[in-house]
């Protein structure tokens, strides 16, 4: 909801690069950059014309077309997505294509926030939402691998899943590490809602033990698959995003479904994990018992 | 004393300028009639108001080089270009190099901050000043400080971030109506100067647009500063001469206009609740009763007209209503705004107007204005600035757009007599 309110970033990257192209910005700052300050980095002619290419009006009615656009790729990717979710569909090996769409969507989705800037570690959106567009890429995945070796196929999507939820809590875990003012709030938030008031400074002292905690949970998924600590990251996951709503009321809603995958990929990996020991154990499960198990 | 003065070229000043001029003028014309940055000429002067502004300012400005010694010539009668008359001569304390990104270092050329606060200033007092690098002089400049009590009138807008040609033409528009209404004091910029905060590229830019607010008889437009999304950045602070409130760089601070008359800046990068919750209590609570007006201002709407609340909504605004704030000033949407009375959450004649969202350059986005909070109030597009008329009885707002027209225009009344 929140991506047709305010249109994605990449809608915001669009509209913003043609209202620039639309009043000559790259040329304007170029000139005045050479004639107040002597900048020998581009040359620009004396008799370069300045003008605005195009009217306001013009500009507000191909900014109009780009949000329309970015309205209609969000809802055919949110289509998508749930149409993913009809065991037939998965059984299509071409949809992974899909769900390879999907994946580089929001990817690009995550780059673009990088670019637009405005908003505190905007620049590690990609790492920050793997567990986003990364589940999308394990999916794709799962399906293309779906005539192959059943246990390389869940090897495969489990190592996908898990440097996801590495990447994502790694990323969380610097941001909190570094006070992120967002977390700070939500940690007041967090203790309001059950009547407990804690300082600045407990916050901050706080933020440095979350962060620690999740770099450290980050790491160790690499190198060991414990079913606590994915059941942990899947709980502290589902947390976090549910101390949007406890802080923010209503409004932090949207923002807690949007971190739905926080907890749920540690989830998957905690049901993964017994489910590649079965199959390492008895090593006969079949295609359809596994999609049935999961 | 007095030769050698590098004055930025003064062609046809916002004074002598019609409305259709300003709307129109040339961007390479303004260019030219900004000062370049070279050897230790004084560029990029500014007066920058924080605290009390009857009685205090800070007056800046950039060089190219280094240079030894930096000196505002000053005083309350206009000395012209020699500098030996005027009453006082400060060295300026605080000089040094704007930071400038290892990424840009490669091909921008550095420059440096000078900073001179003044205090014990007589309010309401014209102030005439001549700033001096190394032998090397600004042109006459003059700013008015606020009045201890009485009628005057403010500026007020934000993003100014990119459309660099339109943020000159509305320097234009800021200067025409300065030179039209004396009475106007300073400009309340609502934060987003530029793109990237880090990038000293797009502050130097700003810096010498910023020269086309000087009147063509000197008189200078004084900035009360807000941070905004995008001015992330130790160069804020070194262009402003502020000290930051915690080591995140963040940055809110109290102005005391007249004597009934304070505006609470705050800064919604920083989380809302702990110490900035704290201090905006503190400073409500003290500037409510003393305070005639009392108006708020921040970036990041709480009542948005384009993007969804700012975080800080659900601990900003109850405390608002609860210390009955007369008027709150928003910027970062990019388009005109203006919310009916707000309180509890729906429409009620005791509440809290909202306006603003910035126009001061940047491009426009599209109000929603089938918001509830905007039916019965104002929601539109277009360069323009915000007007705030202040008198015992009445504070007015007016939109005034680039072209000089006055598009919405709304009258609160004192909640107390």
């Amino acid at each position: 909801m929140n991506y047709f309110h305010e249109g994605t970033a990449i809608g915001k990257y669009f509209s913003h690069q043609q209202e620039l192209e639309r009043v000559n910005e790259e040329k304007a700052i170029a000139y005045s950059d050479m004639v107040l300050y002597g900048d020998e980095k581009v040359e620009v002619s004396e008799e370069v014309v300045l003008e605005e290419v195009a009217s306001a009006e013009d500009g507000y009615a191909v900014t109009e077309r780009i949000q329309t656009w970015d309205k209609r790729t969000t809802l055919i990717a949110a289509i998508t997505a749930w149409l993913l979710v009809v065991p037939w569909c998965q059984r299509q090996k071409w949809l992974s294509l899909a769900y390879a769409l999907l994946a580089f969507y929001l990817v690009m989705m995550a780059l673009f926030k990088g670019i637009n800037g405005g908003a505190k570690y905007s620049e590690l959106a990609i790492p920050a939402q793997a567990t986003r567009w990364m589940a999308c890429v394990a999916l794709a995945v799962w399906i293309l691998m779906h005539s192959g070796s059943k246990g390389k196929r869940l090897e495969s999507v489990s190592w996908i899943l898990v440097i996801a939820a590495s990447l994502t809590f790694a990323t969380h875990g610097y941001e909190a590490f570094m006070g992120h003012p967002a977390f700070r709030d939500l940690l007041y938030g967090a203790f309001e809602s059950i009547s407990v008031e804690i300082s600045e400074h407990t916050v901050f002292v706080l933020l440095k033990l979350i962060g620690i905690m999740d770099i450290s949970l980050a790491l160790i998924i690499l190198f060991t698959r414990e079913k606590g600590v994915f059941l942990w990251m899947a709980i502290w996951g589902g947390l976090a995003a549910l101390s949007r709503p406890i802080a923010f009321g209503d409004v932090g809603f949207e923002d807690a479904l949007l971190r739905i995958a926080n907890f749920g990929i540690p989830m998957l990996l905690f049901f993964l994990t017994d489910l590649m020991n079965d199959f390492k154990t008895t090593n006969v499960t079949t295609y359809d018992e596994t999609t049935a198990k999961i | 004393m007095g030769a050698a003065f590098a004055l930025g070229a003064s062609a046809l000043s916002a004074t002598d300028r019609s409305d259709e001029q300003i709307a129109n003028a040339d961007f390479k014309q303004l260019v030219e009639e900004m000062t370049p940055l070279a050897g230790t000429n004084p560029a990029h002067w500014r007066v920058v108001w924080s605290g009390d502004t009857s009685t205090s300012a800070t007056i800046s400005w950039s060089t190219a080089e280094y240079g030894k010694k930096h000196v505002v010539h000053y005083g309350t009668k206009n000395m012209g270009t020699d500098t030996g008359k005027y009453e006082f001569h400060a060295e300026a304390p605080k000089n040094g190099p704007y930071s400038i990104s290892e990424k840009e270092a490669k091909d921008t050329k550095a420059a440096f901050f000078h900073h001179c606060p003044l205090t014990g200033l007589t309010p309401g007092t014209n102030y005439y000043f001549v700033l001096e690098s190394d032998g090397k002089f600004s042109k006459p400049l003059y700013f008015k400080t606020a009045p201890k009590s009485g009628d005057f009138k403010l500026l007020t807008g934000g993003d100014s971030r990119s459309g660099i040609a339109s943020r000159c033409l509305m320097n234009l528009r800021m200067a025409k109506e300065l030179s039209e209404k004396p009475e106007i004091l300073a400009l309340v910029h609502g934060g987003d100067y530029i793109v990237s905060g880090r990038s000293w590229r797009q502050w130097r830019s700003w810096l010498s647009n910023h020269e086309l607010t000087t009147l063509s008889d000197g008189r200078v437009l004084p900035v009360i500063p807000t941070r905004g999304n995008h001015d992330g950045g130790p160069l804020f602070f070194e262009i402003f001469n502020l000290e930051k409130n915690s080591a995140d760089l963040s940055f809110w601070h109290s102005i005391k206009v007249t004597d009934d008359v304070n505006i609470v800046t705050l800064d919604t990068n920083y989380s809302a609740k702990g110490a900035q919750e704290e201090w905006l209590e503190k400073q409500l609570s003290k500037l409510r009763p003393k305070s005639r007006w009392l108006l708020t201002n921040y970036h990041r709407p709480l009542y948005p007209a384009v993007k969804s609340p700012a975080g800080q909504t659900s601990v900003f605004v109850p405390l608002f209503e609860k210390y009955n704030v007369d008027l709150s000033l928003e910027s970062d949407g990019h388009c005109i705004k203006r919310t009916v009375p707000i309180r509890d959450g729906k429409e009620d004649p005791t509440g809290i107007v909202y306006v603003g969202e910035g126009g001061l350059g940047v491009g426009q986005r599209t109000p929603k204005s089938d918001l509830w909070y905007l039916k019965g109030g104002y929601a539109g597009r277009g360069h323009h600035v915000m007007q705030l008329s202040f008198s015992k009885d009445a504070l007015e707002v007016e939109t005034i757009m680039l072209e000089g027209n006055t598009i919405d225009k709304v009258t609160l009344k004192p909640r107390a007599d």
